[in-house]
Protein backbone atom coordinates (compact mmCIF):
# COMPACT_ATOMS: atom_id res chain seq x y z
CA UNK A 1 0.00 0.00 0.00
CA UNK A 2 2.84 2.34 0.92
CA UNK A 3 4.55 1.56 -2.39
CA UNK A 4 1.47 2.51 -4.38
CA UNK A 5 1.13 5.77 -2.44
CA UNK A 6 4.76 6.62 -3.09
CA UNK A 7 4.35 5.91 -6.81
CA UNK A 8 1.23 8.07 -6.94
CA UNK A 9 2.97 10.86 -5.03
CA UNK A 10 5.97 10.69 -7.38
CA UNK A 11 3.65 10.73 -10.40
CA UNK A 12 1.76 13.78 -9.07
CA UNK A 13 5.03 15.59 -8.37
CA UNK A 14 6.29 14.76 -11.86
CA UNK A 15 3.07 15.99 -13.50
CA UNK A 16 3.06 19.22 -11.49
CA UNK A 17 6.74 19.85 -12.14
CA UNK A 18 6.29 19.25 -15.84
CA UNK A 19 3.23 21.49 -15.91
CA UNK A 20 5.07 24.44 -14.41
CA UNK A 21 8.36 23.89 -16.25
CA UNK A 22 9.29 24.94 -19.73
CA UNK A 23 7.86 27.68 -21.85
CA UNK A 24 5.48 29.43 -19.47
CA UNK A 25 7.18 29.87 -16.13
CA UNK A 26 6.25 32.29 -13.38
CA UNK A 27 8.75 34.87 -14.57
CA UNK A 28 11.06 35.42 -17.45
CA UNK A 29 13.77 38.02 -17.86
CA UNK A 30 15.31 38.66 -21.26
CA UNK A 31 17.90 41.11 -22.41
CA UNK A 32 19.06 42.06 -25.87
CA UNK A 33 22.15 44.13 -26.49
CA UNK A 34 22.98 45.64 -29.88
CA UNK A 35 26.56 46.84 -30.22
CA UNK A 36 28.11 48.67 -27.27
CA UNK A 37 25.61 51.07 -25.69
CA UNK A 38 26.87 54.66 -25.86
CA UNK A 39 26.32 57.39 -23.30
CA UNK A 40 26.82 61.14 -23.28
CA UNK A 41 30.10 60.49 -21.49
CA UNK A 42 31.39 58.64 -24.55
CA UNK A 43 30.86 61.68 -26.77
CA UNK A 44 32.49 64.32 -24.57
CA UNK A 45 35.52 64.33 -26.85
CA UNK A 46 33.45 65.54 -29.84
CA UNK A 47 34.06 69.26 -30.28
CA UNK A 48 31.99 70.86 -33.06
CA UNK A 49 34.12 72.46 -35.79
CA UNK A 50 37.21 70.70 -34.44
CA UNK A 51 36.81 66.92 -34.24
CA UNK A 52 37.28 65.06 -37.51
CA UNK A 53 35.62 61.93 -38.84
CA UNK A 54 38.83 59.95 -38.35
CA UNK A 55 39.02 61.01 -34.69
CA UNK A 56 35.42 59.96 -34.15
CA UNK A 57 36.12 56.57 -35.71
CA UNK A 58 39.21 56.13 -33.55
CA UNK A 59 37.13 56.65 -30.40
CA UNK A 60 33.79 55.07 -31.27
CA UNK A 61 34.63 52.72 -34.12
CA UNK A 62 33.07 52.99 -37.57
CA UNK A 63 29.43 54.10 -37.71
CA UNK A 64 26.66 51.69 -38.64
CA UNK A 65 25.41 54.00 -41.33
CA UNK A 66 26.77 56.91 -43.34
CA UNK A 67 24.58 59.24 -45.37
CA UNK A 68 25.36 62.16 -47.61
CA UNK A 69 23.63 65.49 -46.97
CA UNK A 70 23.58 68.86 -48.71
CA UNK A 71 26.10 70.19 -46.16
CA UNK A 72 28.30 67.13 -45.84
CA UNK A 73 27.56 63.78 -44.24
CA UNK A 74 25.81 62.15 -41.33
CA UNK A 75 27.19 59.20 -39.36
CA UNK A 76 24.75 57.10 -37.34
CA UNK A 77 25.61 54.65 -34.55
CA UNK A 78 22.88 52.19 -33.60
CA UNK A 79 22.84 50.53 -30.20
CA UNK A 80 20.41 49.07 -27.70
CA UNK A 81 20.33 47.61 -24.22
CA UNK A 82 16.77 46.25 -24.22
CA UNK A 83 15.27 44.48 -21.20
CA UNK A 84 12.06 42.47 -21.17
CA UNK A 85 10.13 41.32 -18.14
CA UNK A 86 7.31 38.78 -18.38
CA UNK A 87 5.44 37.57 -15.32
CA UNK A 88 2.48 35.24 -15.16
CA UNK A 89 0.98 36.24 -11.82
CA UNK A 90 -1.39 33.28 -11.68
CA UNK A 91 1.29 30.64 -12.37
CA UNK A 92 1.64 29.70 -8.67
CA UNK A 93 -2.13 29.13 -8.45
CA UNK A 94 -2.01 26.88 -11.52
CA UNK A 95 0.17 24.45 -9.59
CA UNK A 96 -2.78 23.50 -7.37
CA UNK A 97 -5.60 24.33 -9.81
CA UNK A 98 -4.86 23.71 -13.47
CA UNK A 99 -7.80 25.77 -14.78
CA UNK A 100 -6.75 29.13 -13.40
CA UNK A 101 -6.42 31.50 -16.36
CA UNK A 102 -3.11 33.20 -17.13
CA UNK A 103 -2.52 36.73 -15.94
CA UNK A 104 0.53 37.67 -17.92
CA UNK A 105 2.17 41.06 -17.59
CA UNK A 106 4.91 41.73 -20.07
CA UNK A 107 6.93 44.88 -20.63
CA UNK A 108 8.92 45.26 -23.81
CA UNK A 109 9.54 47.83 -26.48
CA UNK A 110 10.68 48.25 -30.03
CA UNK A 111 13.30 50.44 -31.55
CA UNK A 112 16.99 51.10 -31.13
CA UNK A 113 18.92 53.97 -29.62
CA UNK A 114 21.09 56.01 -31.88
CA UNK A 115 23.84 58.58 -31.93
CA UNK A 116 23.85 60.87 -34.95
CA UNK A 117 26.89 62.97 -35.82
CA UNK A 118 26.79 65.60 -38.56
CA UNK A 119 29.95 66.39 -40.54
CA UNK A 120 30.62 69.32 -42.84
CA UNK A 121 32.11 69.07 -46.34
CA UNK A 122 35.62 68.74 -44.83
CA UNK A 123 34.62 65.75 -42.60
CA UNK A 124 34.73 67.91 -39.47
CA UNK A 125 31.98 67.33 -36.90
CA UNK A 126 29.42 70.12 -36.81
CA UNK A 127 26.84 68.69 -34.39
CA UNK A 128 25.66 65.51 -32.71
CA UNK A 129 22.71 64.16 -30.77
CA UNK A 130 21.27 61.04 -29.11
CA UNK A 131 17.88 59.40 -29.47
CA UNK A 132 17.01 56.98 -26.64
CA UNK A 133 14.20 54.47 -26.51
CA UNK A 134 13.76 54.69 -22.74
CA UNK A 135 11.03 52.09 -22.35
CA UNK A 136 13.28 49.16 -23.16
CA UNK A 137 16.11 50.13 -20.82
CA UNK A 138 14.78 48.70 -17.56
CA UNK A 139 13.32 45.52 -16.10
CA UNK A 140 9.82 46.47 -14.91
CA UNK A 141 7.13 44.43 -13.18
CA UNK A 142 4.14 46.58 -14.18
CA UNK A 143 3.50 47.99 -17.66
CA UNK A 144 1.56 50.99 -16.34
CA UNK A 145 4.54 52.34 -14.48
CA UNK A 146 6.38 55.06 -16.37
CA UNK A 147 9.99 54.43 -17.29
CA UNK A 148 12.43 56.39 -15.20
CA UNK A 149 14.67 58.92 -16.84
CA UNK B 1 13.59 12.13 24.91
CA UNK B 2 13.77 10.54 21.50
CA UNK B 3 15.62 12.90 19.16
CA UNK B 4 14.30 10.98 16.13
CA UNK B 5 10.70 11.72 16.91
CA UNK B 6 10.53 14.78 14.65
CA UNK B 7 11.83 12.85 11.66
CA UNK B 8 9.92 11.34 8.74
CA UNK B 9 8.56 7.87 9.27
CA UNK B 10 9.95 5.29 6.87
CA UNK B 11 8.47 1.79 7.12
CA UNK B 12 8.76 0.80 10.78
CA UNK B 13 11.50 3.19 11.97
CA UNK B 14 12.13 6.93 12.06
CA UNK B 15 14.66 8.73 9.86
CA UNK B 16 16.56 11.56 11.57
CA UNK B 17 15.24 15.06 10.72
CA UNK B 18 18.43 16.27 9.10
CA UNK B 19 18.69 13.12 6.98
CA UNK B 20 15.15 13.62 5.73
CA UNK B 21 15.95 17.25 4.95
CA UNK B 22 19.02 16.25 2.96
CA UNK B 23 17.03 13.60 1.10
CA UNK B 24 14.32 16.11 0.22
CA UNK B 25 16.95 18.62 -0.86
CA UNK B 26 18.61 16.03 -3.10
CA UNK B 27 15.23 15.02 -4.51
CA UNK B 28 14.35 18.67 -5.19
CA UNK B 29 17.72 19.39 -6.79
CA UNK B 30 17.43 16.27 -8.90
CA UNK B 31 13.95 17.22 -10.10
CA UNK B 32 14.93 20.83 -10.70
CA UNK B 33 18.02 19.83 -12.62
CA UNK B 34 16.25 17.28 -14.75
CA UNK B 35 13.53 19.77 -15.67
CA UNK B 36 15.79 22.62 -16.74
CA UNK B 37 17.17 23.39 -20.16
CA UNK B 38 19.73 25.58 -21.81
CA UNK B 39 19.82 26.87 -25.36
CA UNK B 40 22.67 28.39 -27.29
CA UNK B 41 21.90 30.04 -30.61
CA UNK B 42 24.39 31.53 -33.04
CA UNK B 43 23.37 33.57 -36.05
CA UNK B 44 24.68 36.23 -38.33
CA UNK B 45 24.42 38.25 -41.48
CA UNK B 46 27.26 38.30 -43.97
CA UNK B 47 30.69 36.70 -43.90
CA UNK B 48 33.58 37.58 -41.64
CA UNK B 49 36.06 40.11 -43.03
CA UNK B 50 39.46 38.47 -43.37
CA UNK B 51 42.64 40.41 -42.79
CA UNK B 52 44.09 39.45 -46.18
CA UNK B 53 40.99 40.84 -47.90
CA UNK B 54 41.46 44.19 -46.17
CA UNK B 55 45.23 44.16 -46.67
CA UNK B 56 44.64 43.95 -50.42
CA UNK B 57 43.06 47.42 -50.37
CA UNK B 58 45.72 50.12 -50.48
CA UNK B 59 44.97 53.80 -49.98
CA UNK B 60 45.96 55.91 -52.97
CA UNK B 61 46.45 53.01 -55.37
CA UNK B 62 43.59 50.50 -55.21
CA UNK B 63 40.70 51.03 -57.57
CA UNK B 64 37.00 50.47 -57.03
CA UNK B 65 37.24 47.31 -59.16
CA UNK B 66 40.00 45.94 -56.93
CA UNK B 67 37.92 46.67 -53.82
CA UNK B 68 34.96 44.82 -55.29
CA UNK B 69 37.26 41.94 -56.30
CA UNK B 70 38.53 41.68 -52.72
CA UNK B 71 35.33 42.20 -50.75
CA UNK B 72 32.57 41.58 -53.25
CA UNK B 73 29.71 43.93 -54.05
CA UNK B 74 29.11 46.46 -51.26
CA UNK B 75 26.03 46.28 -49.07
CA UNK B 76 25.43 50.00 -49.56
CA UNK B 77 26.85 52.75 -51.76
CA UNK B 78 26.61 56.30 -50.43
CA UNK B 79 27.58 59.61 -52.02
CA UNK B 80 29.09 61.97 -49.44
CA UNK B 81 31.45 64.93 -49.67
CA UNK B 82 32.58 64.13 -53.20
CA UNK B 83 33.34 60.54 -52.30
CA UNK B 84 31.60 57.37 -53.23
CA UNK B 85 31.51 55.41 -49.99
CA UNK B 86 31.30 51.63 -50.25
CA UNK B 87 29.82 50.18 -47.06
CA UNK B 88 30.26 46.52 -46.13
CA UNK B 89 28.79 45.10 -42.95
CA UNK B 90 28.23 41.86 -41.11
CA UNK B 91 26.34 41.05 -37.92
CA UNK B 92 27.11 38.33 -35.39
CA UNK B 93 24.45 37.13 -32.94
CA UNK B 94 24.99 35.02 -29.83
CA UNK B 95 21.99 34.13 -27.75
CA UNK B 96 21.67 31.84 -24.74
CA UNK B 97 18.82 30.96 -22.41
CA UNK B 98 18.39 29.11 -19.15
CA UNK B 99 14.95 27.62 -18.52
CA UNK B 100 14.32 26.81 -14.87
CA UNK B 101 11.15 25.55 -13.23
CA UNK B 102 9.80 28.96 -12.29
CA UNK B 103 12.06 31.49 -13.97
CA UNK B 104 13.64 31.83 -17.40
CA UNK B 105 16.68 33.93 -18.16
CA UNK B 106 17.92 34.79 -21.60
CA UNK B 107 20.37 37.16 -23.14
CA UNK B 108 21.10 38.01 -26.76
CA UNK B 109 24.15 39.91 -27.92
CA UNK B 110 24.33 41.41 -31.40
CA UNK B 111 27.32 43.26 -32.78
CA UNK B 112 28.39 44.46 -36.18
CA UNK B 113 31.60 44.76 -38.14
CA UNK B 114 31.67 47.61 -40.64
CA UNK B 115 34.02 48.53 -43.45
CA UNK B 116 33.81 51.88 -45.23
CA UNK B 117 35.88 52.41 -48.35
CA UNK B 118 36.06 56.01 -49.59
CA UNK B 119 36.57 56.18 -53.35
CA UNK B 120 37.37 59.55 -54.98
CA UNK B 121 36.14 60.93 -58.31
CA UNK B 122 38.99 59.16 -60.11
CA UNK B 123 37.87 55.79 -58.80
CA UNK B 124 40.85 55.47 -56.44
CA UNK B 125 40.57 54.57 -52.77
CA UNK B 126 41.24 57.57 -50.52
CA UNK B 127 40.47 56.04 -47.12
CA UNK B 128 39.51 52.73 -45.52
CA UNK B 129 37.72 52.58 -42.18
CA UNK B 130 37.29 49.23 -40.46
CA UNK B 131 36.04 48.24 -37.06
CA UNK B 132 35.54 44.79 -35.56
CA UNK B 133 33.04 44.99 -32.74
CA UNK B 134 32.28 41.26 -32.82
CA UNK B 135 35.70 40.31 -31.48
CA UNK B 136 35.42 38.92 -27.96
CA UNK B 137 31.62 38.82 -27.95
CA UNK B 138 30.48 36.08 -25.57
CA UNK B 139 27.49 33.87 -24.90
CA UNK B 140 25.83 35.25 -21.77
CA UNK B 141 22.80 33.97 -19.89
CA UNK B 142 22.49 36.26 -16.86
CA UNK B 143 20.47 39.32 -18.00
CA UNK B 144 21.20 41.53 -15.01
CA UNK B 145 24.22 43.73 -14.38
CA UNK B 146 26.64 44.75 -17.13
Amino acid sequence: MHGIRRCLFAAVVAVLATAIAGCDPFASFSRMTLNTPLTAQDTVFIQPKTTTFVQVVEQLGPPNELRGTSEGAVAVYYFLDGKRTRINYTAPAQVVQAFVPDLVVSVWGLGVDQLTIWFDDRWVASDYGFAFNKKVGQFRLLPARQAEN
Amino acid sequence: MNRYRTGVRARHSYVPGWTAAVLWLLLGLSAATSLTACTFVRGGIGDEFKSDQLAAIQKGTSTRAEVVAALGAPDRVVEANGHEVLHYYRYDIKSSSLFLLLVNFSRTNIKSDDVFVFVNNSGIVDEVVFGKRTEGMEFQVWPFGD
